[in-house]
């Protein structure tokens, strides 16, 4: 009875002490607010940007598919061989807001942005300059790229500030989100130089080139792209550690036949299979997509869950300047820069086909087998609807899908519609290309 | 807050320790309990003195004795369910002892049924204003039952347990008195012999796909004696921030003054799978060119001009039957107890054994259960308590529902054998479906130590202090070589995540009766409360499985290890006072008052306030007395409880996760799916409810009608966030949920001739859910099964009912180019989703007759009512839209209605707007669930076998069903026992039971 009236007496002083409870399983924010946590924010960087990239191979949040396997899937890179609606209706180009694997893709790509700058926010504070600063900085700014390439217009970037209030954003045309970009990869490039790191600067390199690329300023990009070496590559890691760092890539592809390689998808597509082209490498699985259905063609680019994706090669750099070079009229060069990629893969030169156009084509389709599955894809389609003059319809995949029925004309992703909860926020600003 | 806490534990401390003036002048009181009509004794009558707490039980001979009463004129109460209460008077002298004999009078009336209260005392229904469903578990033949959802099944109106599948060992969702919470649980909670319980409806930590064991039924309903079900705020404001989904308050068995009764039982039956599943259907053709095969040219892709069909191709296989994975499922289950004990010690002491075998080969549960409840009497004036239960419960459950590696979904997705390798099967060939194995492994223990003491005799102090200890893991194992590579699973896998449980509980109440005039009496109550809820838990997971074991220790790569440790504590106090008019009117009201560790920050302190008012006005003189009615009660009860927030809901957080950097595998942290908010508070949910209980008849009939209005507010909303800030949710006080409804519970001993006895028990139920509010700027919930571009099925939409499925209506269809396919621009739907239904039941009615004849055979039955809900059809869905291979989706001369609704369904592939508004249908049904025959020996054919009851009873479970809805069954769930998300989804529908019992006691 004395044991039971020191408790009470105890209790009835402090009852908070019993109130008090432990979490050991989770970082309080503020263990991430100095100095010493500046590498594991990094590496916080790393891990979202790889999700919203490349995917993962655990499913929580819709399934973490990348923006990779998504921009391939909307554009000829992939068909849809399984039985997920959603996914389907990103093959066939019909997309609504609600799509529920935009929206994991959407939050992914949203996470591994606001994480980035956040980690950007903490090295300025603690460290600024450094090498790590450089490469967060870099990496948001490819977050933002992506936005740029994959997305309509009119993205919004809102933030959780300190206080863990939500600072809801404004939508962004695709100008102002690649202006961002490269605003953030001047850092970079200058932080890296300072700090003498050639692979983060080659990084800001290409990424800046790509940034121009896109906003048309083609002399600008090739120029951004010249000091990137072309055995240069930047690549966004995976392991076998755990599920979440598996490639997602391989995911869809080998362990789930999910998205098979298509031949030529809706008339316009780019013949993978035909070309046997050993950048774009494939076999046959001799039995049906997981819909049962589709006859399944697995890449064999990410043949393992540990394989690296590429973010930012200098071959890229080359088809950059290749890029200036025809839109500068020097044919040579174009052609020069194009066959000096070719040669130490054995393969053969290329001729001119003669016209504008057709040179087009072929800057296009050896961009496309040069970057196939690295997120080029969907921005190169869009960058022929808008800056080469093409119909989209010549571009995109078109007519009879393969499943039955007529593909869309979309040639993006909308904003997820949860960006509803934001109120500055009314849906996209142009959802062309 | 704090001052308050300290003044309520200061006060209990006091209380504890008032010095036990021994009463110098008292006396005792001992007699008989018979029943009147028959003579035979009544054994566990309560005979309790009047005003006051003090009480004592009778023996199995009816005989009981209550010590140490003060001297002078004391009224004493002998109760008993089933029997009309009966006051005498009687004499106490000075060391003397006064004889109280009662003769009760069997009624089905319940006005004086004793019922426990939030503060651990005992008190008869006609003092409380609200109503308490009460379900006595010796009513229920326990062959029909196979685990404590069947137990509170369709028994009590406004409790709907939905068994979610017909898995073996799959759990059951509880709703009482509709849902209440958007993003919380809408589960009661468990209160095991005044202990708090672990009775997670989401028992397991590794995913078969949907379904999941649920910790409530490792209980052995065989050592349950009563079930008490507090409803909802209006009665459970005394247990504070957990009960405002309502309260199921279990008692176990004890023991009683007599000689040991042994019973032991043995049962036996079959599980039978009776569902009729389709074939599944597939049309060869070619592309309209006629150059390649088209090995599914289903109606609608001839419709489209996809593909034209092959004469005479239509082809059709049934997995499911012609090469069916299924085995013949069995029940066993054995079981002995003990009773006895004397006036000053009693004892229950119970085993069972239990053994059930699904209807899969790798899918079966085995339990044991050992119980020892002791109460004895240290002296006149104090009592204790000591009850504890052993539960093991060993778990395999087959993968089924939405998962590529279920039996049923394969064979129902399958294909004709003839264009595929699986025999008909779509992944995977029969064989590996049952080397998929998933264990749970479960040994729980629930012990309590209670205790009352009366000082003084207008003082009463009780206390129970219990745990439930649940050590848990789960394991499961796919084989190397199983799954075809490359497929990751190809190298085997194996998981083991060991858990550990915890659940206290610490209930201090102090109770002091006095009489303010001759005809109001009082009770002031004063009382406290801890309960500490902890999780321990390990995950581990690995792949590339070594052959020969199934450890995680032989694996070697795909490692994946977390951990789950999660704290959560609820301080507690209230105040209650109670009003006592000529034991005819019941006034109370309560205060409770709770802190939480789950609270936000800045929030402290909560209370919730209840009042009830009975009035028994059948028992006053105006009252015009008559056979017809003869009882009447009119009683309304105000009250609210809270709902605490999920641990870590009001923090802010980072996960550690790991990535590959320049090669090496460093841990970096991402931050966690919600942001914090420290102003976070419970949910709150004041009910009031009205009702008149109604005796007909001399009380052989007996009604009980209530009406029930309850709102919550501060409705926890797990908002989604804009995610281009790249957070996900936080969980904001925002929301608003209304539940209203009626409930109905008919007793009738219908007629009692010599040879014909008939028993009718009817209880039925509304409830009209809505949302009222989402919060200001919180854009609808989408969620449940993705359809149609992200179109999902279900909503959280104010207005409507939570969780209500929406989709674009079917306006109409027409064959336009008679060609006897409806194509894709031949179904017309509305241009917007609408609100179809909700799919939780509306209405309930449960017929449950029990014949009696020729004094020892027994018939009752349970026919179940549901409706006003509708269900998701979505196995027809998948099969007819998606893989093409329903009948409707491939054999023209099925109808234009059934390819209507599954061209809707696919119209998306056309680039047009879809729905899948043609399988969201009625899931209204009766159920026959439950069907027994028990017969009885007669007492000298036992007696010759050396035993006093003997008993056989014959039993079957989910006998048949009647509905229109074109699915396997309305009532199971691919989601198992998820808070709203539902639909029929490639889910084993339930199965049949046929059970024999053997009972025998001496």
């Amino acid at each position: 009875m004395t044991a039971l009236m020191v408790a009470l007496a105890s209790v009835a002083c402090n009852p908070d002490d019993l109130l008090d409870v432990e979490d050991i399983d989770v970082l309080d924010p503020s263990t991430l607010n100095r100095k010493e946590a500046l590498p594991q924010l990094l590496a916080s960087t790393l891990s979202t940007f790889q999700i919203a990239y490349s995917g993962g191979g655990d499913l929580s949040n819709g399934g973490h598919e990348g923006m990779v396997n998504m921009s391939g899937l909307l554009s000829d890179e992939y068909i849809h061989a399984e039985t997920f609606p959603d996914r389907q209706g990103v093959d066939v180009r019909t997309i609504t807001p609600g799509n529920g694997s935009v929206k994991g893709v959407f939050f992914d790509l949203s996470q591994a942005r606001a994480t980035a700058d956040l980690t950007s926010d903490r090295y300025n504070a603690f460290d600024p300059g450094t090498a790590g600063h450089s490469e967060a900085l870099a990496i948001g700014a490819f977050s933002y790229l992506l936005f740029a390439e994959n997305f309509c217009s009119g993205v919004p970037f809102s933030r959780i500030n300190d206080a863990g209030v939500v600072e809801y954003g404004d939508p962004q045309t695709r100008e102002q989100i690649l202006a961002t970009a490269l605003a953030k990869l001047d850092s970079a490039l200058a932080f890296a130089t300072t700090q003498q790191r050639a692979d983060l600067a080659n990084l800001a390199h290409v990424g800046r080139g790509r940034v121009l690329l896109n906003l048309g300023n083609f002399a600008g990009a090739a120029a951004a792209a010249a000091a990137v070496p072309t055995g240069f590559t930047y690549a966004i890691e995976s392991s076998v550690n755990s599920a979440r760092q598996n490639n997602g890539i391989w995911n869809y592809t080998v362990n789930f036949f999910g998205f098979s390689v298509p031949e030529a998808e809706g008339g316009n597509g780019l013949p993978w299979q035909s070309a046997g082209d050993p950048r774009v490498p494939w076999e046959d699985a001799g039995a049906p997509g997981f819909d049962g259905e589709t006859p399944f063609v697995v890449q064999g680019k990410y043949p393992a869950r540990d394989v690296a994706t590429s973010l930012a090669t200098g071959v890229e750099a080359r088809l950059i300047e290749a890029e200036a070079a025809l839109q500068a009229g020097s044919v040579s060069l174009f052609l020069g820069a194009l066959n000096a990629l070719r040669q130490p893969i054995g393969l053969a030169d290329l001729g001119d086909p003669g016209s504008i156009a057709a040179r087009e084509n072929l800057l296009f389709r050896e961009r496309g087998f040069w970057l196939y599955l690295t997120a080029h894809r969907l921005g190169d389609l869009r960058r022929l609807v808008r800056q080469y003059g093409r119909a989209q319809e010549t571009v995109f995949p078109a007519g009879v899908y393969h499943k039955g029925g007529e593909y869309g004309s979309d040639v993006n992703f909308p904003v997820s519609a949860d960006e509803r909860n934001n109120p500055k926020f009314q849906g996209c600003i142009d959802r062309g290309a | 807050m704090h001052r308050t806490f300290r003044l309520l534990t200061a006060v209990g401390a006091l209380g504890l320790a008032w010095p036990a003036v021994a009463a110098a002048q008292t006396g005792t009181i001992s007699g008989r309990v018979i029943d009147r009509a028959t003579r035979a004794p009544i054994p566990e009558a309560q005979i309790l003195i009047v005003g006051t707490q003090r009480g004592a039980r009778t023996d199995d001979s009816g005989q009981y004795r209550l010590g140490n009463v003060p001297a002078g004129t004391v009224r004493v109460r002998a109760l008993r369910l089933g029997y009309e209460a009966a006051v005498t008077t009687v004499q106490v002298s000075a060391g003397q002892t006064g004889t109280a004999d009662f003769a009760l009078q069997a009624t089905v009336a319940r006005l004086d049924e004793v019922v426990v209260a939030a503060t651990g005392e005992m008190e008869r229904r006609r003092e409380t204003g609200n109503s308490v469903a009460s379900i006595n578990a010796d009513s229920v033949p326990k062959t029909v039952v196979n685990n404590v959802s069947d137990l509170l099944s369709s028994r009590a109106p406004s409790v709907v347990v939905t068994t979610t599948s017909g898995t073996t060992g799959g759990g059951s969702r509880v709703r009482i008195r509709g849902s209440n919470s958007v993003s919380l649980t809408n589960e009661p909670i468990i209160v095991i012999d005044g202990v708090r319980a672990n009775a997670d409806p989401g028992g397991t930590t590794i995913g078969v796909g949907g379904q999941n064991p649920t910790r409530l039924d490792d209980l052995n309903p065989a050592d349950i004696d009563n079930i008490e079900i507090i409803k909802g705020p209006a009665a459970a404001a005394l247990y504070g921030t957990a009960a405002a989904n309502g309260v199921v308050q279990i008692t176990t068995k004890r023991g009683r003054a007599g000689r040991t009764q042994w019973a032991v039982y043995a049962d036996v039956g079959q599980l039978s799978e009776v569902t009729a599943y389709p074939a599944n259907y597939q049309q060869i053709g070619t592309t309209p060119d006629g150059l390649n095969r088209v090995s599914r040219c289903a109606l609608l892709l001839q419709g489209a001009g996809f593909c034209v069909p092959m004469a005479d191709s239509l082809r059709a296989y049934n997995p499911l039957e012609d090469n069916s994975v299924f085995v013949n499922g069995f029940r066993e289950q054995y079981g002995l107890s003990a009773l006895g004990g004397n006036n000053l010690v009693q004892y229950y002491l119970g085993g069972d054994y239990n053994r059930e075998h699904g209807v899969y080969a790798n899918n079966q549960s085995r339990r044991v259960g050992l119980r020892a409840n002791v109460t004895g009497e240290l002296a006149p004036n104090f009592n204790v308590g000591v009850r504890t239960g052993y539960h093991s419960h060993r778990l395999e459950l087959p993968q089924n529902d939405n998962n590529d590696q279920g039996p049923l979904g394969n064979g129902l997705l399958g294909r004709d054998p003839i264009d595929g390798p699986n025999g008909g099967y779509l992944s995977f060939p029969k064989a590996v479906y049952e080397q998929i194995l998933t264990h749970q492994s479960v040994d729980r223990l629930v012990g309590s130590l209670d205790a009352r003491w009366a000082p003084q005799s207008w003082l009463t102090l009780n206390g129970v202090t219990g745990l439930d200890f649940a050590s848990r893991t789960d394991q499961a194992l796919t084989p190397p070589n199983l799954i075809p590579p490359p497929d990751r699973r190809a190298t085997g896998n194996a998981t083991s995540n060991p858990y550990s449980l915890y659940t206290y509980t610490t209930n201090l109440n102090a109770t002091a009766t006095y009489r303010m005039a001759t005809e109001l009496e009082a009770a002031t109550s004063l009382g406290g409360q801890y309960v500490g809820e902890f999780v321990r838990g390990t995950q581990a997971f690995g792949e590339g499985v070594a052959g020969g074991t199934g450890s995680v220790g032989g694996t070697t790569s795909g490692f994946a290890i977390t951990s789950q440790n999660t704290e959560v504590i609820t301080l507690g106090g209230y105040l209650q006072q109670r009003f006592s008019w000529r034991d005819r009117l019941f006034l109370s009201a309560a205060l409770r008052g709770d802190d939480n560790s789950a609270f936000g920050q800045d929030f402290k302190f909560i209370y919730y306030p209840a009042v009830s008012l009975s009035w028994v006005i059948g028992e006053e003189s105006f009252f015009p007395q008559s056979d017809w009615v003869s009882s009447l009660r009119l009683r309304s009860s105000y009250g609210q409880s809270g709902q605490r927030p999920g641990f870590r809901n009001a923090e802010t957080f980072f996960t550690a996760v790991a990535v590959k950097h320049e090669g090496v595998d460093v841990v970096g942290a991402a931050l966690g799916p919600n942001v914090g908010n420290p102003t976070l508070k419970p949910e709150r949910s004041a009910e009031y409810e009205v009702g008149l209980d109604v005796g007909f008849l001399r009380d052989r009939i007996s009604l009980e009608a209530t009406y029930y209005d309850k709102t919550t507010e501060d409705a926890l909303i797990q908002r989604n966030l804009p995610p281009s800030s790249g957070a996900a949710t936080r969980f904001e006080n925002l929301g608003k949920v209304t539940n209203t409804g009626f409930e109905l519970m008919l007793n009738a001993h219908v007629f009692d001739w010599q040879d014909l006895q008939f028993d009718l028990a009817v209880a039925g139920a509304t409830n009209r859910n809505r949302l009222v509010r989402l919060g200001a700027g919180v854009d609808t919930i989408f969620f449940g099964l993705g359809a149609n571009n992200g179109d999902f099925i279900q909503r959280h939409a104010e207005g409507q009912p939570l969780g209500g499925y929406w989709q674009r209506r079917i306006l109409g269809y027409e064959d336009a180019n008679a060609d006897g396919i409806i194509g894709p621009e031949e179904v017309e739907l509305d241009d917007a989703a609408s609100y179809l239904g909700q799919p939780l039941p509306t209405r309930e009615l449960s017929v449950t007759p029990t014949v009696t004849f020729l004094r020892y055979f027994r018939v009752s039955g349970l026919l179940n009512y549901r409706g006003g809900f509708k269900v998701y059809n979505s196995t027809a869905q998948f099969r007819c839209a998606v893989f093409l291979n329903c009948r409707e989706a491939n054999d023209k001369s099925v109808g234009l209605a059934e390819q209507a609704r599954a061209m809707a369904s696919a119209r998306a592939n056309f680039g047009l707007d879809a729905s899948d508004a043609g399988y969201i249908e009625d899931g209204s049904f009766w159920k026959l669930r439950e069907l027994s025959v028990t017969a009885l020996a007669p007492r000298r054919w036992a007696n010759r076998l050396g035993v006093s009851d003997l008993s056989l009873t014959l039993s079957g479970r989910n006998l048949a069903t009647w509905t229109d809805y074109t699915g396997f069954d309305p009532e199971i769930n691919f989601n198992g026992t998820s808070n709203f998300s539902t639909a029929e989804f490639l889910t084993q529908p339930l199965v049949r039971y046929f059970t024999a019992r053997v009972n025998i006691g001496w």
